[in-house]
C-alpha cells in the first residue's frame, strides 16, 4: 500500500520536505515498508492523503534510512508517527507519556482525520501542543522507556 | 369581592405621579376609568408560593389593580369586579360543566374492580386492543398509567380551566392559581399532587374567589378513598401483568437475560419474543461463537512467528489471554472498553533502543536535525555569490514602481501549454462598466458629467 504515498529516502530529503512544507500539516510515518502494522497504517494514510490533501501532506521515511531522525525522534517501536507544521515539530497529547510521536496505528481513517484537522487548526492558532481527540481507547499502548531522562 | 384575594397596594401619597408603570401592561389603554367603588386599601400580603401574581399597574394619584383573570386568560382593568361579569361567569359555567364531567369519567374509571381493564382503557393505544408489553415498557406504563388517572383526578378537582395539549395529555397540573407542581416531576404523579394540603387549598380558594356554587365543589371532587382503590387495582393489576410478562420471558432465558441487563438499552425494541424467535437468536449466537472460536484457534502464536525482535503490546491483562478475554457477541453487544482493537496478532516492532549518545534527543530539547548544518561541508559558511547577486536584483527591483504591470508575476512559475499572456486592462469578466470604473478611480478622474 505504501507505494501510494511519497517516500523520503535519506536525511536530506526530510529536511527539505520539513522546510519547504508551508502551512500545512506535514506527517511523517517512521517504520519499514513491509511490517504488519506499518502496512495497516499506510493503508488508512493512502486512502485519507487525498481527503486531507489541502491539510496535510503524508510522506512515508524508512527508519533504516534516516538513523539521526530515528535516533532524535527517540523511536523504539514502528510505525511512529510524527507531524510538523512549517517546519516546526507539532506534539500532541494523545493520554499517553510520550507527546512527540504517534506511535502505532490508528484505528480507522475518520481518527487520522479528526487528529489532523485538530493539529491543523491548533497550529493557525499558534499552539505548539494539541489535545488529541481520539478516544483513548483506540490509543494503542506500549512501553515507553526513557532513556537516561 | 373574595377578602382573601384583595392584593391591592395602598395608594402612595408621596409621589403623586408616577411616570413610568413598573409593569406596563400589553395592551395599553389611554385612560383608565376611575373606579367608582374604590376598593379599600388592605396591607400587602407576600404572594402565595404557586399563584399567578396579579399585574398591578399605578396611573395618577389613585391606584387601579389590574386583575390578570387565569380563568378568561385576560387582564381585566375593572379590578376583580371583572369576576361578576357575564362573560367570567359564562366560562366559570362551561367549565365547571366540563369538570363535572371528567370527575364522572374519573369515578368511573376508579370504580371499575378490575385495574387492568381501567389502565387498558386509559391507555391511548387500547383503541388497538391489548398487546404484549415486556416488562420494562409495562413498568413506564404504569406511570404512565398514573400519571393520566392523576390527570383526571386533578380535572376532577383541580383544574377549572381549559383542557388542551399536554394537559390533555395529562401531563400538566398548573392550572393558573393552583399548586403548580408538575405531576411526574420530581417523582410526584397526579395522584400524589392531588392529594396535597396544597392543592385541596388551592381549589378552595378558586372556589371561594369565583364564587362557584359549593354543592359543585363536592361533585368535582373525587374523594381519596376512591384514589386510594384504584390506585391498588393499579398496583394489583401491574404485578399481574408484569408476572405474566416474566413467565413469558423466562421461556427464553437466554437472549432476553442479556437484553434486559443492558445498562445502555432502556426501552427494548422488540415488542414480543416467542419461543420460535429466540430458538433461532440462539442458534445464530451460538454458530457466531463457533465460527470465531476456531478462527481464533486456527491463528498461529504471535510469539513464534514473528521471532525476538517483537515486543508484546503490555495493555493489560486482557491483551496477555487474547484467546480466552472476551467472548465474541455480536457487536452492538461489548459493553467495556474495547481494548483489544488491534489484532492480538499484530504487534508493534520493536527496532531497538535509541542511544542518544550525549547528542540529545526530542525529550531533551536537543537541537533538531533539520534545523543542523549539513555534515558533507559542501555548503559554505556566509552569503555565497548567487544569494549576492539575487539579493542585488531584487534591490534593483525594489525601484521600479510597485503599480507597474506585472510587478508581482512570478517569473520562474511554470505554466501549462494552455496559458496565455494578460492582455492589458481589458478584463476577461466582468461588465464593461466595471472595468470603466476601475479606470476611472485609478487615474482620479472625476465621475464624467452627463
Amino acid at each position: 500500500m505504501s507505494f501510494l504515498l511519497p517516500k523520503l529516502t535519506c536525511k536530506r530529503e526530510v529536511d527539505q520536505a520539513i522546510k519547504s512544507v508551508a502551512e500545512k500539516v506535514l506527517v511523517l510515518r517512521f517504520g519499514r515498508d513491509n511490517d504488519a502494522v506499518c502496512l495497516q497504517l499506510d493503508d488508512i494514510l493512502a486512502k485519507t492523503a487525498h481527503d486531507l490533501s489541502k491539510m496535510a501532506v503524508i510522506y512515508l521515511v524508512d527508519v533504516n534510512d534516516v538513523p539521526v531522525y530515528t535516533q532524535y525522534f527517540d523511536i523504539s517501536y514502528i510505525p511512529s508517527t510524527v507531524f510538523f507544521f512549517n517546519g516546526q515539530h507539532m506534539k500532541v497529547d494523545y493520554g499517553s507519556p510520550d507527546h512527540t510521536k504517534f506511535v502505532g496505528s490508528f484505528k480507522t481513517k475518520q481518527d487520522f482525520i479528526d487528529l489532523i484537522e485538530v493539529i491543523y487548526r491548533g497550529a493557525m492558532r499558534g499552539k505548539l501542543i494539541v489535545r488529541s481527540p481520539i478516544d483513548p481507547k483506540n490509543i494503542p499502548k506500549y512501553d515507553l522507556l526513557y532513556q537516561g531522562i | 369581592m373574595a377578602p382573601g384575594g384583595v392584593r391591592s397596594l395602598p395608594p402612595r401619597r408621596a409621589r403623586p405621579a408616577a411616570p413610568a408603570p413598573p409593569f406596563p401592561p400589553r395592551r395599553s389603554r389611554p385612560a383608565v376609568p376611575a373606579p367608582r367603588c374604590p376598593v379599600p386599601p388592605a396591607p400587602p400580603r407576600p404572594p402565595r408560593p404557586g399563584a399567578v401574581p396579579e399585574q398591578r399597574v399605578r396611573r395618577g394619584p389613585r391606584a387601579m389593580a389590574v386583575h390578570y383573570c387565569a380563568l378568561c386568560r385576560r387582564s381585566a382593568f375593572t379590578g376583580r369586579r371583572h369576576r361578576y361579569s357575564a362573560g367570567h361567569r359564562r366560562r366559570l359555567r362551561e367549565v365547571l360543566a366540563r369538570l363535572q364531567e371528567a370527575a364522572a369519567a374519573a369515578r368511573a374509571a376508579a370504580a371499575v374492580p378490575d385495574g387492568a381493564a381501567a389502565v387498558r382503557r386509559l391507555r391511548p393505544s387500547g383503541a388497538r386492543g391489548p398487546r404484549v408489553v415486556p416488562v420494562l415498557r409495562a413498568r413506564r406504563a404504569a406511570g404512565r398509567a398514573a400519571r393520566r388517572a392523576g390527570a383526571a383526578a386533578r380535572r376532577a378537582d383541580a383544574a377549572p380551566g381549559r383542557v388542551r395539549g399536554r394537559e390533555r395529555a395529562g401531563l400538566l397540573c398548573r392550572m393558573p392559581g393552583f399548586c403548580g407542581a408538575w405531576p411526574g416531576a420530581g417523582g410526584a404523579d397526579g395522584i400524589t399532587v392531588s392529594r396535597r394540603p396544597e392543592h385541596r387549598r388551592e381549589t378552595a380558594r378558586f372556589w371561594r374567589e369565583n364564587r362557584a356554587e359549593a354543592a359543585l365543589r363536592e361533585r368535582c371532587l373525587v374523594p381519596a378513598e376512591e384514589y386510594e382503590r384504584f390506585a391498588q387495582a393499579l398496583e394489583q393489576a401491574l404485578a399481574e401483568h408484569q408476572r405474566r410478562e416474566e413467565e413469558r420471558i423466562l421461556q427464553v432465558p437466554s437472549v432476553t437475560s442479556r437484553h434486559r441487563h443492558r445498562p445502555g438499552l432502556r426501552r427494548p425494541r422488540f415488542t414480543a419474543l416467542s419461543p420460535q424467535m429466540a430458538a433461532d437468536i440462539r442458534e445464530a449466537e451460538r454458530r457466531q461463537r463457533e465460527t470465531v472460536q476456531a478462527a481464533l484457534q486456527l491463528q498461529p502464536e504471535p510469539e513464534v512467528r514473528a521471532g525476538p525482535s517483537v515486543c508484546r503490546l503490555p495493555t493489560g491483562p486482557e491483551r496477555h489471554s487474547p484467546c480466552s478475554a472476551e467472548q465474541p457477541g455480536p457487536s452492538g453487544m461489548q459493553t467495556g472498553p474495547d481494548l483489544a482493537w488491534m489484532e492480538p496478532g499484530e504487534v508493534l516492532t520493536f527496532i531497538g533502543h535509541q542511544e542518544t549518545e550525549g547528542k540529545g534527543n526530542v525529550h531533551t530539547g536537543a537541537k533538531p536535525p533539520w534545523l543542523t548544518e549539513e555534515e558533507d561541508g559542501s555548503k559554505q559558511i556566509g552569503p555565497s555569490y548567487e544569494e549576492f547577486l539575487k539579493h542585488k536584483e531584487k534591490q534593483k527591483l525594489k525601484k521600479l514602481p510597485a503599480e507597474r504591470v506585472g510587478a508581482n508575476f512570478d517569473h520562474t512559475s511554470q505554466t501549462s501549454d494552455s496559458w496565455l499572456p494578460s492582455f492589458g486592462r481589458v478584463w476577461n469578466h466582468g461588465r464593461r462598466w466595471q472595468s470603466r470604473h476601475q479606470f476611472r478611480t485609478e487615474s482620479g478622474e472625476k465621475k464624467e458629467k452627463r
